[in-house]
């Protein structure tokens, strides 16, 4: 039962999202309502009935159909020649990966492009369960300049500079680099 | 036709431009590498430099990531011949003949036709491309709203028909992918659409964000899911690539021309990218090629006709890109995505009104054919030695592009937790087995096939028969319709005992 529960909650979960977003749709106001034309609502209406239906058909089948959906026409030829995936998961690495993408979109402004990439890089070999950490100091510190004075100076992207010492210390690397 | 050579020649000219030419050379090295590297393909390549684009004009641009795309189908290929890796789903039939090729000591030779058929094949359809596009271009002037919205559904429902994944999942991927492009402010009315007041969803959710976050972070936390686990090579030193003689390409002469049109006409078909060409054409070389009963021991054939097919779709997928706006592959809907982030949406106005732009892609396609075999000729060697760079450092970097492609965008910190939503979702998709194509492109095509839509229903009055009514539009539309149900009614008549679909099913034969 559990099994079939597992098997149908993605489709549950999109049934249920739909059905939100249909409700929401219903609200959507326009100019020229009373009009006669077809409003803004009508497009995301049809998909979100589309997606409802076939999300429906998707939980029947998962609780009543078979254990494996018949692939699309590339995995039916690819699927068993070769193992695409290799074995064993780590769930926890996955999260600690998401948990550095936050960290670093927050740490970003304060600390500044290059100490924030630095810290990304770094963490980020580690959490992949590398451990040459000459080569992963060598290259965070260096990646993180090598990219700023790149992105910066070849590609003239704005990017964070940082907030207080940090900013010092940006501005430092930055005049260093020969950048104004 | 005169006229289109003369294009095509200022297309020649416009791309040996010191800027073009660099930008050119740099995406064939990209393109290669990010081929034989663990942890990126060859779609995740080219949507990570998307970004890197905006500072460069609308040719470069293109031109970059058209190489990107040229050369990434032929690196993938070294790695399955001599590493049993493919570096690319579409490199997967290259085991069957090629490893078994050279572990009988000869993959020198093996690398030499694979060498060739990118050649030949890249060189074909880059001729037909140039020959067939003007008059598809000509012919998509005379179609109406109702019959791009139906080439553009045909085009998705081929992107499910024929990606990966189930049916459904496909389906629903595509439906998330079509609502998420949605969010934001209407393009005929105004009005908001989704957003809960949040300025980040205000502005709707920019589909360079999609491709980033599902193609890009996506991937790179279903592979830290996993653990990082790449293989390690050995014996790099003696890897070489010796040209076969003129009478051994000779012997495989119906081989290079049957993957070419194949991986051409497959290319043209909009979601049948290389991978599909490759397969088919394995599969057809099997049934009727002149030595199909050797077919999946070695022999050359099986491994001229996957890559001259994967090399040739190529050209047909920039067809319908270049003359409707459709892509016709997954590259090519990012390649898309760099027209419309330069404000410009290919098809048949842009083919006939900007031919210089145009042309100069043509033109950087065949130089890009020859350019690939001569820099994996001479520098397979280095080309290889990165598959020892450790996966989690190459991954780190790959993160690091994506939040800078991120920035690049719009200058904005808000794109990054949109970017980040979508690598969770894309983590999620790969978990649960929905194809990411699907969203991708229905993000991308979404909008447009929503004002194609629009405009015919303001129109018609609110007639929504007229999209079968119309017989172009009708036909095609029944035509996608048959698409989506294919799959479904394929696998029932096999569980019905019904005859073995003869769908090239390809595989190594009994020696």
């Amino acid at each position: 039962m559990t099994q079939l529960i597992r098997r149908a909650a993605p489709y549950l979960a999109i049934v249920a999202g739909a059905v939100f977003f249909y409700i929401v749709a219903r609200g959507i106001e326009f100019d020229a309502a009373g009009t006669g034309r077809i409003g803004p609502e009508v497009w995301p209406k049809i998909i979100l009935v589309l997606m409802i239906t076939t999300a429906g058909f998707g939980v029947a089948r998962a609780l009543f159909g078979p254990a494996r959906l018949e692939d699309g026409l590339t995995s039916s030829i690819i699927h068993d020649e070769v193992e695409t995936r290799p074995a064993g998961a780590w769930p926890q690495l996955t999260l600690a990966g998401i948990a550095l993408f936050v960290g670093y979109t927050v740490l970003l402004e304060p600390l500044g492009f290059i100490f924030a990439t630095a810290l990304l890089l770094g963490l980020f070999m580690l959490v992949g369960r590398y451990r040459n950490y000459k080569v992963i100091l060598a290259t965070s510190l260096g990646g993180g300049l090598l990219f700023f004075f790149l992105f910066k100076k070849v590609v003239y992207l704005s990017l964070p500079l940082g907030k207080g010492p940090f900013l010092t210390a940006t501005l430092t690397i930055m005049k260093l680099m020969g950048m104004s | 036709m005169l006229q289109d050579l003369q294009h095509l020649g200022f297309g020649f000219l416009a791309v040996f431009q010191p800027m073009n030419f660099a930008v050119l050379l740099l995406g064939l090295v990209l393109g290669l590498l990010v081929a034989v590297l663990p942890g990126l393909t060859l779609v995740m390549g080219v949507v990570l430099a998307l970004p890197f684009t905006y500072g460069l004009g609308v040719t470069p641009a293109v031109i970059l990531l058209t190489a990107m795309y040229v050369s990434g189908t032929y690196g993938g290929a070294f790695t399955a011949i001599l590493f049993r890796i493919p570096g690319e789903p579409m490199d997967v039939p290259l085991l069957w003949d090629g490893w078994k090729m050279a572990q009988a000591g000869e993959p020198a030779k093996a690398l030499g036709y694979v060498l060739f058929a990118a050649l030949c094949g890249g060189l074909v359809s880059s001729v037909a491309m140039v020959l067939l596009s003007p008059p598809i271009a000509r012919l998509a002037l005379a179609l109406s709203t109702p019959e791009y919205f139906a080439i553009i559904m045909f085009g998705l429902a081929s992107v499910v028909c024929l990606g990966g994944g189930a049916m459904v999942n496909a389906l629903l991927s595509l439906f998330i992918g079509l609502f998420i492009a949605t969010v934001g402010v209407d393009a005929t009315y105004g009005a908001d659409r989704f957003s809960f007041g949040i300025d980040i969803l205000s502005d709707g959710v920019e589909y360079l964000m999609v491709m980033v976050g599902a193609y890009g972070l996506g991937e790179v936390l279903t592979r830290l899911h996993h653990g990082f686990q790449s293989e390690k090579v050995e014996n790099v030193g003696g890897i070489r690539t010796t040209l076969p003689s003129l009478k051994e390409l000779g012997l495989v002469k119906g081989a290079f021309a049957r993957s070419s049109l194949i991986g051409m006409l497959v290319g043209i078909v909009p979601g049948a990218g290389a991978t599909v060409a490759s397969f088919v054409s394995y599969g057809v070389e099997g049934q009727y090629g002149r030595r199909r009963d050797k077919i999946g021991t070695g022999i050359p054939e099986g491994i001229v006709a996957p890559q001259t097919a994967a090399t040739s779709s190529v050209g047909g997928a920039m067809i319908p890109l270049m003359t409707m706006g459709i892509p016709g592959s997954g590259a090519t809907a990012i390649i898309l995505g760099a027209f419309l982030l330069h404000g410009m949406q290919p098809g048949p106005q842009v083919f006939l009104k900007s031919p210089d732009i145009v042309y100069a892609v043509f033109a950087s396609i065949f130089v890009s054919v020859i350019g690939m075999c001569v820099l994996g000729y001479f520098f397979i060697k280095g080309l290889v030695r990165v598959l020892d760079a450790p996966e989690a450092l190459v991954s780190a970097f790959v993160v690091l592009f994506c939040f800078v492609g991120a920035i690049a965008s719009r200058n904005s910190l808000n794109d990054l937790w949109v970017m980040i939503a979508f690598g969770i979702l894309g983590f999620l998709f790969e978990k649960y087995r929905f194809p990411i194509a699907p969203l991708v492109l229905g993000s991308i095509l979404g909008p447009i096939a929503e004002s194609n839509f629009m405009t015919t229903m303001i129109s018609f009055q609110n007639d929504w028969t007229v999209f079968f009514t119309r017989p172009i539009s009708g036909i095609i539309l029944a035509a996608s319709v048959v698409a989506v149900l294919y799959p479904s009614f394929s696998a029932w008549r096999r569980r019905a005992g019904g005859s073995l679909e003869t769908t090239d099913q390809p595989g190594p034969r009994a020696a």
